[in-house]
């Protein structure tokens, strides 16, 4: 079972608006090609992860499907302190890795996975509404992804030739500009007279995704970074959208404010382990499973968390440390291999399993939601996830 | 006193471009003379005109730096990823700065134009062209506006 599937979101319904977006642009009857490539882009797939995570953050609403009245109960909610996630990753930088951030998080409770639903019968105005954040968030995002394969000079994206390799590349920064101007546009269109925060999150977001980005170029081949910076990178990278899309569908279902402020932890840690887990599948993958030559990454100069952990060995991090644009297939090959051969991807894999158990336990502080389970099973998902 | 709105406008958003972009914005040869100039014509507070000003000037320069990604800055590999950074970064400051100046249709309405003006560019325009009819529409814009989000010529308040 998929897992869209498993958490009973719509995502057939979320890809059917998200085609509705560009099919009823008036403006774009003159431009059969811009419309094919987008909707090629939609048609070739994808996780639909922040769909999913912003459908599932309509599950902590107020009042939700079994009549639970989260306000009230948040009043009795005891809380917890406030944790420092980036404490996890430096810990274990720092040699206090074994209790790292763990004796400042509050406990979990203990409870079985199991699917909860997708509770929308109730109340298809909050469906609909959840369905347009949902599609504005993964319109960014999908426009990012076309800026991001330009950047990186990848030829390919899910097996398939990237956008820019087909449109060329003026044209392909413009069909993504377009893709962006236009979901804003739809979203506002739908929700005239509505608050229209999400847009300015939406907006406020690509401007800090994209200092994320401006990191990432500032410390290309900079082997010196520490994990303090390689976390803030990830942060600003991943674990922001991430965040925002799971308060985004609580805000849009009128969630109170402290489960508001629960989800975005839960997302940021969720966030952190999921980017970690992809800087570890970059590695250990194959070609083909990736659909991307393996070590992307390193090649594009990004020095990500089993880079950053090999380099404390002295012989590793000499052959890591001569790598530069010029190094040829082999030599990356070469390095990559001894990378996954050493301790290095299991000490990521500690480090990404502390923002698992971090995001379990923010979990446990919204048990009183069914759609706790739901968070739970996708965490797990993605950040054990092999592909 | 068209520069002087024009450097208005640029002091406002100082405040929104984080230093690590390197972006400057006074130090940009953009094409803002025509906008400063119907703007003074225009009936609203000086204040609103440098907000509507700096709306224009984030989404020229936006539109700039993806006009220099080029298959041979890509192939060279010349400052393409900055480029291409930059005026993502500026349209998401647009949309933020026009919101927090309770500029919301204007941001709904500029976004509309700023789609357009990407389809002419994917349709072979030239910038110039492209972008030609942005400073008077937004004039109509203003001007078609209900009576409430306008004010007097108040430049004198300013």
């Amino acid at each position: 079972m998929k897992l869209h599937e498993r958490l009973q979101v719509p995502v057939a319904e979320i890809d059917a608006a998200m085609e509705q977006v560009v099919l009823t642009d008036p403006d774009l009857t003159d431009s059969p090609a811009v419309s094919d490539s987008i909707l090629g882009l939609i048609r070739s797939g994808g996780k639909r992860l922040r769909p999913i995570l912003v459908m599932i953050g309509g599950r902590f609403g107020r009042t939700d499907r079994d009549g639970y009245a989260g306000e009230a109960a948040n009043a009795a909610d005891a809380g917890g302190r406030p944790v420092d996630s980036d404490a996890l990753g430096t810990a274990w930088a720092d040699g206090s890795a074994d209790n790292g951030g763990a004796e400042h998080v509050p406990a979990a409770q203990d409870r079985t996975y199991g699917h909860t639903g997708s509770g929308f019968a109730a109340d298809p105005q909050l469906k609909a509404r959840l369905i347009r954040t949902a599609v504005l968030m993964e319109y960014i995002h999908m426009a990012s992804l076309v800026h991001d394969d330009i950047i990186d000079g990848a030829a390919t994206r899910r097996g398939k030739p990237s956008l820019h390799t087909v449109t060329g590349v003026p044209t392909a920064v413009r069909i993504a500009d377009y893709m962006i101007a236009r979901a804003m546009e739809w979203y506002s269109s739908h929700d005239a007279g509505e608050d229209f925060s999400p847009a300015g999150k939406v907006a406020q977001l690509v401007a800090q995704l994209c200092i994320g980005e401006y990191r990432q170029l500032e410390h290309a081949y900079n082997f010196d970074q520490n994990f303090r910076q390689y976390l803030r990178k990830t942060r600003q990278k991943t674990a922001v959208l991430m965040a925002a899309c799971l308060t985004a569908g609580a805000e849009a279902a009128r969630a109170d404010k402290e489960t508001i402020r629960t989800l975005h932890r839960v997302g940021d840690a969720m966030g952190m382990a999921f980017q970690i887990q992809d800087d570890i599948l970059d590695l250990t993958q194959d070609d083909r499973t990736l659909g991307k030559p393996a070590g992307s990454d390193l090649r594009s100069g990004n020095i990500t968390l089993p880079v950053l952990c090999a380099l404390q060995y002295p012989k590793l991090a000499a052959d890591i440390r001569a790598l530069s644009p010029a190094s040829s297939d082999s030599e990356y090959r070469r390095v990559i291999e001894n990378i996954v051969a050493s301790p290095a991807c299991e000490q990521a894999a500690a480090v990404r399993d502390r923002y698992i158990r971090l995001a379990e336990r923010w979990i446990g502080h919204l048990s009183r939601y069914p759609a706790h389970q739901d968070l739970l099973i996708l965490l797990h998902h993605l950040a054990k996830r092999t592909a | 006193m068209k520069n002087r709105l024009i450097h208005d406008a640029q002091l406002l958003l100082e405040h929104y471009i984080d230093p690590q972009t390197d972006i400057r914005l006074n130090g940009e040869s953009l094409p803002l003379e025509e906008m400063a100039s119907l703007l003074q014509s225009c009936k609203i507070p000086y204040v609103r005109k440098a907000v509507v000003m700096g709306c224009y000037c984030l989404l020229c320069l936006a539109i700039m730096r993806h006009r220099e990604v080029t298959e041979r800055t890509y192939a060279a590999k010349d400052g393409c990823a900055r480029r291409i950074l930059d005026g993502d970064y500026l349209l998401g400051i647009f949309v933020t700065f026009a919101l927090e100046m309770k500029e919301t249709r204007l941001m709904t309405h500029l976004n509309s134009l700023y789609k357009k003006i990407q389809l002419r560019l994917i349709q072979g325009a030239s910038t110039e062209h492209a972008m030609m009819e942005l400073p008077v529409q937004i004039i109509d814009y203003l001007r078609s506006e209900q009576p409430a989000h306008t004010g007097g010529n108040t430049d004198e308040a300013a």
